[in-house]
């Protein structure tokens, strides 16, 4: 109790900062914290689907595109930003819900390639669309809210959001169930989980924070365009900051999005060298801390909990020994000729 | 006793290749029924054709008289029915609690309360409670053996098909096993029980199926049909017979 009262406190404290920062601080800082909650919130759009249902998609980018194009066409039709953004934001919801009956017959690696291959799609379309403007994309009018602390702020209430909904949904029945999912569909299936439903459900929201994200990006950098609102990379970045920091936790994205951030940006000026050492910094960490920075952080808080009174159960090792030992061949012979193949193999 | 279960002419090929043909029976509300068979005889496609999880070629199951071959397991599950795996198949990152909860939420359709006590109940059936907390895939073999039939049980069935429980088992653990499903059977659960230690299924089962190269060769009493030359061509071979 004394843990979680205290991590209650360092998110007030926390949230005290992120509001108070905008008189503080202005610029090129704030933009970097902009950012941040950016990579926040799509890390922790990923990080749903992904530890909470097993759906591993590569072509996240999809949604915030989305949404992106439908916030630009909507605010310039004089309905204000904030409308927008969540008009955007529930089209990608809306879409989502469309293409699960497709995708979602698509298992692991497969639904891997088939979101990848539709944010693909996307952006050939709209690379060639007219009306969206091509290459060039579409620009938002100038709209009366904008500022940087604006845009910032409106960031922040997107990984808010992005944080607290996931962490609600796991606690529910909806959350059980995806959790069952991630760990065999077809076990789950048949003790009464309607999976399809749970994939989407859980798909749809995913994809309405990303849908968020891609409002907000376009508020803050005023032009929406292919290359960049289908990018590879970019759901690329937000798997790596899952990955980095801790798959399956809530805290793991953020301190992962924190890392790629600060990398983004300490690599700007070097853009010939940027990828190549942000590789070999991933490499380097997902070979030494495979479950993520989590694991730190946890090690850290460790003397912190109260003493693990559950004792460890024994090995698995052990448990697969003991019943080769006790294996029971159903006919003798069997397993006399199975002990001869093996010697046979030896000599 | 009235029929619960009837399978009727059910065939299933794998790209050309028959793993049942023609199976017909009837499960008996309240009784065990052992299906036995070599290796490859089609016991497990037949379970699975009954969970829905796979569709047969032609035929098709009837449940207290409904037919309901093509309905999705998740609905099948709701009817009562429910299965236990050959390789145990717990969901291995969640914990025993949670692995029997969503049976319990989904499959029985409990409120979240009633849930929860009914999910340390049916640990305490299957002698988990002291691993309540446990991720399911630090188990050991037999533990996670234990947390399959839990999570079977989750969902409330009233037909229940059992996979090989008994295989790889100690002395021990078979009789613990037994003991749960003679438990079972005293509740009222008909179960379907394939297995291959034939001794405990001879002993417990009150009809006997036999299948061998996906068709049903013998039907009846267990004590007729471990006398039956035809039974004992199919498990041991011709010459021995």
């Amino acid at each position: 109790m004394r843990l979680k009262s205290k991590s209650i406190m360092f998110s007030i404290v926390f949230m005290f900062f992120i509001i108070v920062i905008p008189w503080i601080l202005q610029g090129y800082p704030l933009l970097f914290l902009l950012q941040l909650a950016i990579n926040i919130a799509f890390a922790q759009s990923w990080n749903l689907g992904f530890s909470y249902a097993g759906l591993l998609s590569l072509g996240h980018a999809l949604f915030a595109g989305i949404s992106g194009y439908v916030t630009v066409v909507i605010c310039n039709m004089g309905i204000p930003i904030y409308i927008s953004i969540l008009i955007g934001a529930f089209t990608s919801m809306l879409f989502a819900v469309v293409v699960s009956p497709l995708l979602m017959r698509l298992r692991a690696i497969y639904f891997a390639i088939g979101t990848l291959i539709l944010c693909n799609a996307f952006q050939y379309w709209f690379m060639h669309w007219t009306e969206a403007g091509r290459a060039l994309g579409l620009r938002l009018r100038m709209y009366p809210e904008y500022s940087l602390s604006n845009c910032y702020y409106l960031a922040w209430i997107v990984a808010f959001i992005a944080t607290v909904l996931p962490w609600i949904i796991v606690k529910s029945k909806l959350g059980l169930a995806a959790l069952s999912v991630r760990d065999d569909v077809d076990r789950s299936e048949a003790i009464g989980v309607p999976t399809l439903l749970v994939k989407t459900i859980i798909f749809a929201i995913s994809a309405f924070i990303a849908g968020l994200v891609g409002g907000v990006r376009v508020a803050y950098l005023l032009i929406i365009e292919p290359t960049l609102a289908f990018s590879f990379e970019q759901s690329l970045w937000a798997t790596l900051a899952v990955v980095l920091g801790g798959t399956g936790t809530l805290i793991g994205p953020i301190l992962g999005a924190a890392v790629i951030t600060s990398l983004q940006y300490a690599l700007m000026n070097i853009p010939e060298l940027s990828m190549l050492i942000t590789g070999v910094m991933l490499i380097l960490i997902i070979l030494f801390l495979p479950r993520g920075l989590i694991s730190i952080v946890k090690k850290i808080l460790q003397p912190l909990r109260k003493p693990n009174t559950h004792a460890r159960p024994p090995q698995r090792d052990q448990g697969t020994i003991k019943v080769l030992s006790n294996h029971k061949f159903p006919f003798s012979d069997c397993s006399e000729s199975a002990v001869k193949d093996v010697c046979s193999f030896e000599h | 006793m009235s029929v619960l279960l009837s399978i009727e002419k059910v065939s299933k090929s794998f790209g050309g290749i028959w793993a049942l043909r023609d199976v017909t029976f009837d499960v008996h509300e309240g009784d065990i029924v052992g299906l036995v068979g070599p290796n490859g005889a089609g016991k497990t496609t037949l379970l699975k054709i009954c969970m829905n999880l796979l569709r047969p070629s032609h035929g098709f199951i009837k449940y207290k008289g409904l037919k309901i071959t093509g309905l999705s397991p998740h609905k099948t599950c709701k009817l009562g029915i429910s299965m236990t795996n050959q390789i145990p198949r717990p969901f291995k990152r969640m914990n025993c609690f949670e692995n029997v909860l969503v049976g319990c939420l989904f499959g029985a359709g409990l409120k979240r309360n009633e849930a929860e006590r009914e999910a340390e109940t049916i640990l305490e059936k299957v002698f988990l409670s002291q691993k309540k907390y446990t991720i399911a895939g630090e188990l050991t073999v037999f533990e996670q053996k234990l947390l399959d039939l839990a999570i079977a049980l989750s969902t409330a069935p009233k037909f229940l098909m059992l996979d090989e429980p008994l295989a790889g088992s100690t002395e021990k653990e078979v009789a613990q096993l037994v003991s749960i499903i003679k438990k079972l059977r005293d509740e009222g659960t008909t179960i379907l029980w394939v297995e291959h230690v034939l001794s405990e299924v001879i002993e417990n089962c009150d009809q006997m199926i036999v299948l061998n190269e996906g068709k049903k060769i013998l039907e009846g009493k267990p004590q007729e049909i471990v006398n039956d030359t035809r039974f004992i061509e199919a498990y041991v071979g011709e010459e021995n017979a």
